[in-house]
């Protein structure tokens, strides 16, 4: 049994000796085109997933027990659950070392790699912490093992973090200084297009000096360049970093010599953290000239910014927590005043929809003199509209409280408040709101909810003298109706949508003066919403106004029109008030109902007539007996109007504070129109002009009793046409 | 061929206004100035609103970014939608662009037979509210005119390129219900029926109803009358009800005044159109010129215990006439049945009756007195539309047909049967609204024919018939023709005449006409003189009613010896109210 040991031994050592000798004398017999084609097949056969079409491998002495080895492989194909590859080219070169207490591979170099396509994925099982790579024994070895240069061409390199082409270069001075440098182009999912990575390390010093360039630029004219410069090593880093992004919205937002601390469990662990000051500005925010202010002031913020950092990956995404903070010292610029803090608390997780965020702010915006914003905004193309623009006082505009940031969505509270007057206005006013911006879209989305309660607002109408036809203030929705919307839809850079609830106190309604035929001020008590794309509801309550006009007095107690669409077929308000006509024994009440196109009026009287005589007793103050033939069509004319709801609100805003002349009525077309006098020698058609020629014949009237008239006369089978004046009565 | 008449008028439209002139330099205030094609004027609100009202100082001055807002409204109003607003050291200047005008009307979707182009008054006018407003009027009067007074108009207006399109809806065709009526102190309240000049169940017509409202204004039985049409919610007919104002039922008038052919007149008239619960009529007046004395009193005598439209007429009238040829005076006594009705777009009156008459002749041919009892007939046809447009006719027809026999020894000293037909034809060129070119033919017949018992001589000259005057023969004097003071037993006469309407500024309306005449001194021929005379003349519709001038030639045609140069001269003519 002893003897069988020692043979089987002998014969162990024997072929041991042959297998070494032949490796020292001719190493080739181990690795050739032969074993290569070998190691193929069994990877195939054991389905490994590597293949590639062609390779060459050639060993060499170099010493006895050191041989160097010369391996290129052609199309290579990497096909592995969580990497893919293709790789046209993989050319190694190394030394490898029999000799004992040293590594096999003694030397590695030059490496040359070109890859058309690699493509990483998580592995579906894959925790967070298997993403949690120890890269210090492969970064040991290769500090030990590679000697010559290395150079890594990735073409099209796509992970779930960042995608890219990559140019990957590393030399090894005759220093033993090692010096890498990474390419970086055309990249996705990261914050920059464009990347250029330097590390240098002496061989004599643990830490390297790292300078990143980073470059961004978007086609809508956006664009960002980071550069860090600083010193680490596996697991810290401290330095200096800078950013300068040209935004579409922002202008130009600086961070200039950032000073920047951080440290790692290991440098190439996704899990470290970090501390940053510095100072920043913004220039030229584009944001801001949109806004209605415009002004030329404001053309640089300043601003400091603190954060601390902490990154990890969590759930397969990299994520960054932390908070920051963000201060703007006050500062006076133009007409304005700003001023604030904002803290920042959130945690980025990799994309800006798992992201959240929270803001502390407590920011001003203030107007102190209206009269500067007046001045600045002057020479505009938003200038303060009269009469707006005499006011004096200030406004002042708080953001504070909790913003809160999901996603790219932010919702920021605000009030406002103002205390602006003169000699003949005031407008005292608060708002509180929030402000709610979404940008994950192509269009920055700005949504504004508000509650404005107007608690001393007295506005004053301009003198227009005798007014014989109100001037039209806006244009008629007929005319270029559809190419309206389409230029308000393209116009629209921000879609900007807003929830304004106004209302005034019962006390306090808002006051207008100078209505025409009035003396009294006009109380307007407000409780209305506006919604962006939905017309406005709410109501708006006239309260008691006395119309006095030349001989004739008209009340009204109260007008509410309601804005509500479910109930309007017209899409326009309704109406419910009264007003008080007060003759010397009668007082007529028009109850107004319908809606403000379509107004319906309703007549009865203290005592109670007829509408037949209340038509009159409003329109001529007087009853029908006491009225000329002429006076009694008119009234006749009235009630039809009336009837068929062809009275306007504006024409009967006229009808109860004027004296009529004379009213026509066309049902075929719905006209109706009025003759009332202004003054002596005045008179104010309402409504169409048009002259009622069918009547046969045409009479003028002169005064009560005496008109001239032309009419056609018919003798036996003749007309005959005769012009005179007439006197008449009728009893 | 429609549309390119519109064109033509449109353009013929804009010749009167500023087109195409130099731009012009406006200075509305120290610093606002508009450049535009024509000088605008503004209202002292609108210049208020642009330059300050100066009076209240929140309004004292406005920005100019806002005035120019204004001016670019106030332009719009007026025409001009691409107004441009330029500042440049506190001085505002707006542009006003071009005028943009009415190209193009078309009706988008069921037309419901309307064709837009006949209402040409917007055709190459300015775009503006008040064209789109006196379109959407235009089309709802239209709708109503075809049973659809509920229908819904929606009108967009293309500035750039001129095109209005309109669209329809709720395009229900309704019939006229049973009409609600409010009652009328002292009289039935069926009475007012008495002059629907439609059925129920007819298809609605707005036209309809205020012919309707304006006979019973006319007939003074209400001071004011409208119907009110209101639309159905739930129901599927319509609601009419027809509002008036009665006034009180007695009319006393006293007038001075002027007629063409008369000169100066002087009337008083007293009536009572309410008469029992019937609502009877009675009409009195007496009037006096210089050619004629007149005094009438008619009561139409509405008997029946229910309201119909079938009355009793009775009248008596005296008068003076004092013409050229002769000098008469006359008394009637007339008494029969009438009927009124409304069919087929038409108005119809009947007369039958008996008609006694004391003639008197101071001067002039025929008897000296004569007495007659006459049986007499008359009858009219009145196309609604003539009816309707009588004051500014345009379109339909009328005709006139009057009938009196006498029998010596039945009342009568002498025996005599008088025709008389008249009738008269509008047509609207090209139907265009309001019509431009109207076309129109007037004619008359008449003829008197003596009793086997009855000489010539033994006819007052009031049977006979005189041509010549601004009722027929307009190149002729007054009743000239024939020369013969006797008069003609027998006449003719044919009128055409064309005028164009709503084209010329200020109301005028040229016209041009032709009359021809003939007359025969024997009953029921007519002898070889043909009378014609063309001329032209004018129209003016004042704001006192119709003022026409006419100034044609008289000429005769006739191949006899005879000379009639003597009556061949031009004639003018002015009258008040006459239409054609």
């Amino acid at each position: 049994m002893l003897r069988f040991v020692f043979k089987f031994f002998l014969f162990i050592s024997f072929c041991a000796a042959i297998l070494a000798g032949t490796w020292i004398i001719a190493p080739d017999l181990y690795i050739n085109q032969r074993t290569l084609g070998f190691c193929k097949l069994l990877l195939e056969r054991f389905h490994a997933g590597i293949s590639w079409s062609e390779g060459t491998v050639s060993i060499a002495s170099e010493s006895l027990l050191v041989k160097r080895l010369d391996l290129t492989l052609k199309d290579i194909r990497i096909r592995k659950e969580s990497f893919n590859a293709e790789l046209p080219l993989f050319h190694i070169q190394g030394s490898l070392s029999l000799k004992l207490r040293e590594n096999l591979f003694q030397d590695i170099g030059p490496i040359e790699l070109l890859s058309k396509q690699v493509v990483l994925q998580p592995a579906p099982d894959s925790s967070a912490e298997d993403r949690s790579w120890n890269f210090r024994p492969w970064i040991n070895f290769a500090r030990q093992t590679i000697k010559g240069p290395i150079q890594i061409q990735v073409e099209s390199f796509q992970s779930p973090s960042f995608s890219g082409r990559f140019t990957i270069a590393m030399t090894r001075s005759l220093s033993d200084q090692y010096s890498l440098q990474v390419d970086a182009d055309n990249l996705k999912d990261l914050f920059f297009q464009r990347a250029n990575l330097k590390l240098t390390k002496a061989s004599n010093s643990e830490s390297f000096q790292i300078s990143l360039d980073g470059f961004y630029a978007d086609p809508k004219g956006n664009n960002a360049v980071l550069a860090a410069r600083g010193r680490a090593d596996t697991q810290t880093f401290t330095g200096q970093w800078s950013l300068n992004e040209r935004s579409r919205q922002m202008g130009e937002i600086q961070l200039n010599t950032c000073s920047l601390q951080a440290s790692s469990e290991d440098f190439f662990s996704l899990r470290g953290k970090a501390e940053t000051q510095c100072q920043g500005q913004v220039k030229d925010a584009k944001l801001l000239s949109q806004l209605p202010l415009g002004m030329k002031g404001i053309s640089k913020l300043l601003f400091n910014l603190n954060a601390n950092l902490k990154w990890f990956s969590e759930k397969g995404r990299d994520t960054i927590v932390g908070h920051a903070q963000v201060h703007l010292p006050s500062f006076k610029q133009g007409p304005l005043r700003i001023g604030g803090t904002a803290d920042f608390d959130g945690r980025w997780d990799g994309r800006p929809d798992y992201s959240r965020f929270t803001m502390n702010i407590s920011n001003f915006i203030e107007v102190p003199k209206f009269q500067e914003l007046v001045a600045s905004l002057r020479q505009t193309t938003h200038p303060i509209p009269a009469p707006f623009h005499h006011l004096q006082g200030s406004l002042l505009c708080n953001v504070s409280g909790e913003v809160t940031f999901t996603g790219m969505r932010f919702e920021a509270p605000f009030q406002c408040t103002s205390d602006l007057h003169s000699k003949s206005q005031s407008i005292g006013a608060f708002a509180k709101g929030q402000v709610i911006g979404v940008f994950d879209g192509a269009r920055p989305k700005i949504e504004l909810q508000t509650q404005l309660t107007a608690n001393d607002v007295q506005l004053v109408f301009p003198e227009l003298g005798q007014v014989t036809q109100l001037p039209r203030l806006t244009r008629d929705p007929r005319i270029d109706r559809t190419a309206n919307i389409e230029k308000k839809a393209v116009s629209r850079a921000i879609d900007f949508k807003y929830d304004i609830k106004i209302t005034t106190k019962a006390s306090h309604p808002i006051r207008i003066l100078n209505v025409p035929y009035t003396q009294s001020i006009v109380p307007i008590a407000l409780n209305i919403e506006l919604v962006s794309e939905r017309p406005m509801i709410g109501t708006i309550d006239i309260g008691h106004v006395d119309l006095v006009f030349l001989r004739r007095k008209a009340t009204i107690d109260s007008v509410r029109l309601t804005y509500n669409n479910d109930d309007v077929i017209d899409r326009s308000a309704a109406l419910k008030g009264e007003v008080r006509v007060v003759n010397t024994e009668v007082t007529v009440h028009v109850q107004i109902l319908g809606t403000v196109k379509k107004p319906v009026f309703v007549l009865h009287s203290e005592p109670p007539l007829p509408e037949s005589e209340l038509v009159p007793l409003l329109v001529y103050g007087q009853s029908p007996d006491l009225l000329t033939d002429s006076e009694q069509q008119s009234s006749e004319s009235v009630r039809a109007a009336l009837a068929e709801r062809a009275i306007g609100l504006a024409s009967m805003y006229y009808l109860a504070s004027t004296p009529i002349e004379s009213v026509s009525y066309n049902p075929a077309s719905r006209v109706f129109t009025a003759r009332v006098s202004i003054s002596k020698n005045v008179s104010l058609s309402l409504g169409s002009d048009a002259e009622n020629t069918n009547i046969v014949g045409i009479q003028r009237r002169i005064n009560q009793s005496w008109s001239f008239e032309t009419t056609a006369e018919d003798e036996g089978i003749h007309r005959r046409g005769v012009a005179m004046l007439r006197w008449a009565r009728r009893y | 061929m429609r549309r390119i008449l519109t064109i033509f008028f449109a353009f013929i439209a804009l010749s009167t206004k500023a087109f195409g002139q130099d731009l012009k330099k406006q200075e509305l205030c120290p610093h606002v100035t508009l450049i535009c094609d024509q000088t605008l004027t503004f209202t002292s609100a609108e210049l208020a609103l642009i330059c300050g009202d100066g009076k209240t100082r929140a309004w004292s001055s406005i920005p100019l970014v806002q005035a120019g807002e204004f001016l670019k409204t106030f332009l719009a109003s007026r025409g001009y939608h691409k107004g441009i607003a330029q500042i440049e050291k506190d001085h505002l200047t707006v542009q006003s662009g071009p005028i943009s005008m009415i190209r193009e009307v078309h009706i988008a979707g069921e037309s419901a037979g309307i064709d837009a182009s006949r209402f040409w008054p917007i055709s190459g006018v300015p775009l503006t509210s008040k064209a789109l407003d006196d379109l959407d009027a235009w089309l709802k009067r239209e709708l109503a005119n075809r049973g659809m007074p509920c229908a819904e108009t929606k009108i967009e207006a293309d500035s750039e390129k001129g095109n209005i399109t309109i669209s329809f809806n709720l395009l229900i065709p309704y019939t006229f219900p049973r009409i609600e009526t409010e009652p009328i102190f002292g009289i039935n309240g069926e009475v007012p029926r008495r002059y629907y000049s439609f059925q129920i169940g007819d298809l609605y017509n707005i036209q309809d109803l205020e012919l309707s409202a304006r006979r019973l204004v006319t007939d003074d039985v209400v001071l004011s009358s409208h119907f009110i049409t209101e639309c159905p919610k739930e129901s599927s007919e319509i609601i009419i009800r027809q509002q008036m104002v009665t006034g009180k039922p007695r009319l006393v008038t006293f007038g001075i005044g002027f007629d063409t052919e008369e000169y100066l007149i002087t009337e008083a008239t007293w009536g009572n159109a309410r008469f029992g619960p019937s609502a009877s009529s009675l009409k009195t007046n007496a009037r006096a010129s210089f050619r004629k004395q007149s005094a009438r009193a008619t009561f139409d005598w509405y008997y029946a215990p229910v309201i119909t439209r079938h009355f009793l007429r009775s009248v008596l009238r005296f008068e003076r006439q004092n013409e050229r040829r002769y000098d008469t005076r006359t008394f009637w006594g007339d008494v029969g049945p009438g009927w009124t009705w409304d069919r087929m777009d038409h108005f119809f009156e009947a007369w039958l009756g008996g008609s006694y008459r004391h003639d008197e002749t101071v001067r002039g041919e025929g008897s000296a007195t004569a007495n007659s009892f006459a049986f007499a007939a008359d009858l009219q046809a009145l196309q609604h539309d003539f009816e309707y447009f009588a004051a500014t006719p345009k379109s339909g027809h009328q005709t006139n047909f009057s009938w009196r026999r006498m029998r010596k020894g039945l009342g009568s000293e002498f025996s005599a049967t008088n025709s008389i037909v008249s009738g008269t034809y509008l047509y609207n060129l090209f139907a265009f609204d309001p019509a431009i070119w109207i076309l129109g033919l007037r004619g008359e017949a008449f003829t008197t024919q003596f009793g086997d018992d009855t000489e010539g001589d033994e006819v007052p000259v009031s049977f006979r018939n005189f041509l010549g005057g601004s009722e027929n023969l307009r190149g002729f004097s007054r009743k000239q023709v024939p020369a013969d003071d006797r008069g003609a037993l027998t006449s003719a006469y044919l009128g055409a005449e064309a005028r164009i309407a709503h084209v010329l500024p200020y109301r005028l309306q040229p016209i041009v006409f032709v009359d021809f005449g003939r007359i025969g001194m024997e009953e029921m021929k007519l002898d070889e003189p043909v009378f014609w005379s063309p001329g032209f003349g004018i129209n003016w519709q004042s704001p006192f009613g119709t003022l026409r001038g006419t100034l044609a030639h008289g000429f005769v045609e006739h191949r006899g010896e005879r000379d009639y140069s003597t009556m061949s001269h031009a004639q003018f003519y002015l009258s008040f109210g006459e239409q054609f």
